[in-house]
């Protein structure tokens, strides 16, 4: 498919494609043999950055695994900071706070995955009424428990190879995975109430898109290293760029 | 003319004696006919605030005034064992006709101030059902879960069926299969049921012991196979018993069969 380097500049994010600024990018379009002043038509752009950890990284306990071995394995290797080789820092939760648009157009479910009696993503973000769909590819039995700070957002029992059930995220806030059945298998969700949001990779690497120029807040999460905000810049023209560094926990 | 009620119902007080306030009211009521219309509306609808008032007398020294489950009295079901008196800010509910993570129906919570829940709260049939009623407007209020908009039943598979020997049978196959002895080690012999004891936890970490499935009257979600089945289904939310409707979803009439297993765990 060639595309207009303006359409994949404005991304899918873009304010343009949401009710209103759609309209006016359509009535702008309809218009452009008429003689008209240039819009301001705002461009969307990204913000990318990398995560890093700054400090001793902590040794990996070793969890002895006694149920399910033939598919679980043995034992589990717990490794709450996860650092890459460059000190990039994986699994920190990103997020742009400020933005005035606040309507997600994800609709794809959320899938989260039982495999290995590991949970796939273990770490992840999602936009409200965006749907997971949750479900077991392994041989045995798992019981998938959700949960925000305050209630069961899903305990269920999963059959091997099930279908799974899906269900939409109503609320924003943290959420912590757990499988009743294997006390070792751990994973989170954050749900937001915009679009904004992701997970740094293995070499602690993120990237935003669709947001419009402006100064905003970046939110990075750790589940054991605590929040960090900082002051972030999109320009008009071309992509931001930011690191983030956290440092030891306190012992 | 139009006659204000303040006099004869005092709204931020429950009737202490509802039959001697019906009395005096059939009795305004042969005095004034214009009241009736002002006066079937009310007697129909739950109120919140009236709910509120019986909350204060009835609940409040275990639930807590704020709903928090920190009331005076709960220091005394044991500090530091589970459950707590519900904090009933918090949405969580375990005894519910609906998908697990919802919130319970109407009926789902007068059934539970009906029948109250064996061992930790007592039954509020004393009350009249409209004054359970006012109590569940109230405990919608108590968390802004309730704003969320309502959650429905789920159905239950046609059933209960007979309990012969093949359908037990059947159901402690599947009691098995579906490994609930993990936690409810009765009768199947189970060192995984051993290993979990004192490990399971509730909401606060505190540990939550499984039922045991023998004894019947325990039950806190009821015992008739349709409360059973019903337990099965949804799960119990805040505590490990998870909801099995998707892993019996291929067949959903088997679930009678497992109530058939766990009943004949406590008949002689
Ligand atoms: C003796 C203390 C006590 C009193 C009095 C009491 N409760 Fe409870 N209540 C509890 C305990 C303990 C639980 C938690 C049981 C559990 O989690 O298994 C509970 C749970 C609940 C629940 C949650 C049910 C569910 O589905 O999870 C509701 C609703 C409730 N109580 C309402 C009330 C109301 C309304 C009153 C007054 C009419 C009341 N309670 C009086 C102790 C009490
Ligand atoms: C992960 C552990 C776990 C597994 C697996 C489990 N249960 Fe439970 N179950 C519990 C706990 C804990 C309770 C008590 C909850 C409470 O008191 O709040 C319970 C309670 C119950 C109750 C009684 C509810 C009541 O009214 O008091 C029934 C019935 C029950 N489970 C049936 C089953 C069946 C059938 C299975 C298998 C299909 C099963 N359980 C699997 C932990 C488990």
């Amino acid at each position: 498919m060639n595309t207009h380097p303006i359409w994949s500049k404005l991304g899918t994010k873009s304010p343009l494609f949401r009710s209103t600024g759609g309209l006016l990018f359509g009535i702008f379009l309809a218009n452009m043999t008429v003689e008209y002043s240039f819009p301001d038509i705002i461009l969307a752009t990204d913000i990318q950055g990398q995560v890093f950890y700054r400090g001793p990284v902590p040794e990996s306990t070793t969890i002895p695994i006694t149920k399910d071995s033939e598919v679980c394995g043995t034992s589990r290797k717990n490794t709450p900071i996860r650092v890459h080789t460059s000190g990039g820092l994986q699994h920190v939760i990103i997020s742009i706070q400020g933005h005035p648009d606040t309507d997600s157009d994800q609709t794809q479910d959320y899938v989260l995955t039982n495999k290995g009696c590991e949970f796939y993503p273990a770490v992840g973000t999602v936009s409200i009424n965006q749907k997971i769909h949750v479900s077991n590819k392994d041989a045995i039995l798992h019981n998938t428990h959700i949960r925000t700070t305050d209630r069961a957002f899903l305990n269920v029992v999963l059959l091997p190879d099930s279908k799974g059930i899906t269900k939409p995220f109503k609320k924003p806030g943290p959420m912590t995975i757990q499988c009743n059945k294997h006390p070792f298998m751990a994973g989170a969700i954050y749900v937001f109430a915009h679009p904004f949001h992701t997970t740094t990779d293995e070499q602690g690497l993120f990237r935003i898109s669709g947001l419009t120029p402006g100064v905003y807040t970046l939110r990075s999460f750790h589940p054991v290293l605590g929040t960090q905000e900082q002051k972030v810049t999109i320009p008009s023209d071309g992509l931001a760029s930011v690191t983030v560094e956290f440092s030891a926990p306190p012992p | 003319m139009r006659l204000s009620l303040e006099p004869i119902w005092p709204f931020n007080r429950p009737p202490r004696n509802p039959g001697a306030l019906a009395v005096a009211l059939s009795l305004t009521l042969t005095a004034f006919p214009a009241f009736s219309a002002d006066v079937s509306p009310i007697e129909r609808t739950p109120s919140a605030q009236t709910g509120k008032a019986l909350y204060e007398q009835a609940c409040a020294f275990c639930h807590g005034i704020g709903g928090q489950g920190d009331g005076p009295d709960a220091f005394y079901l044991g500090p530091y064992s589970a459950p707590r008196p519900r904090d009933l800010t918090s949405g969580e509910y375990k005894f519910r006709s609906t998908p697990s993570g919802s919130l319970p129906t109407d009926d789902d919570l007068l059934r539970t101030l009906t029948v109250g829940i064996p061992g930790y709260m007592p039954s509020f049939q004393s009350l009249s059902d409209m004054d359970r009623r006012h109590l569940v407007a109230y405990l919608k209020t108590l968390s802004p879960a309730f704003q969320e908009g309502k959650a429905q039943s789920l159905p239950l598979p046609p059933g209960p069926i007979p309990a012969t020997p093949e359908s037990i049978q059947q159901g402690r196959a599947l009691y098995v299969a579906l490994d609930c002895m993990t936690c409810h080690s009765e009768q199947v012999n189970s060192p995984e049921g051993l290993l979990t004891q004192g490990k399971l936890k509730d909401r606060r970490g505190l540990t939550l012991h499984p039922r045991d499935l023998t004894n019947l009257t325990s039950y806190k979600n009821g015992h008739s196979p349709s409360d059973i089945a019903r337990t099965i289904l949804t799960g119990l939310d805040g505590s490990p018993m998870a909801s099995y409707l998707e892993a019996l979803e291929p067949h959903p009439e088997q679930v009678w069969h497992l109530v058939n297993y766990i009943l004949s765990l406590s008949s002689p």
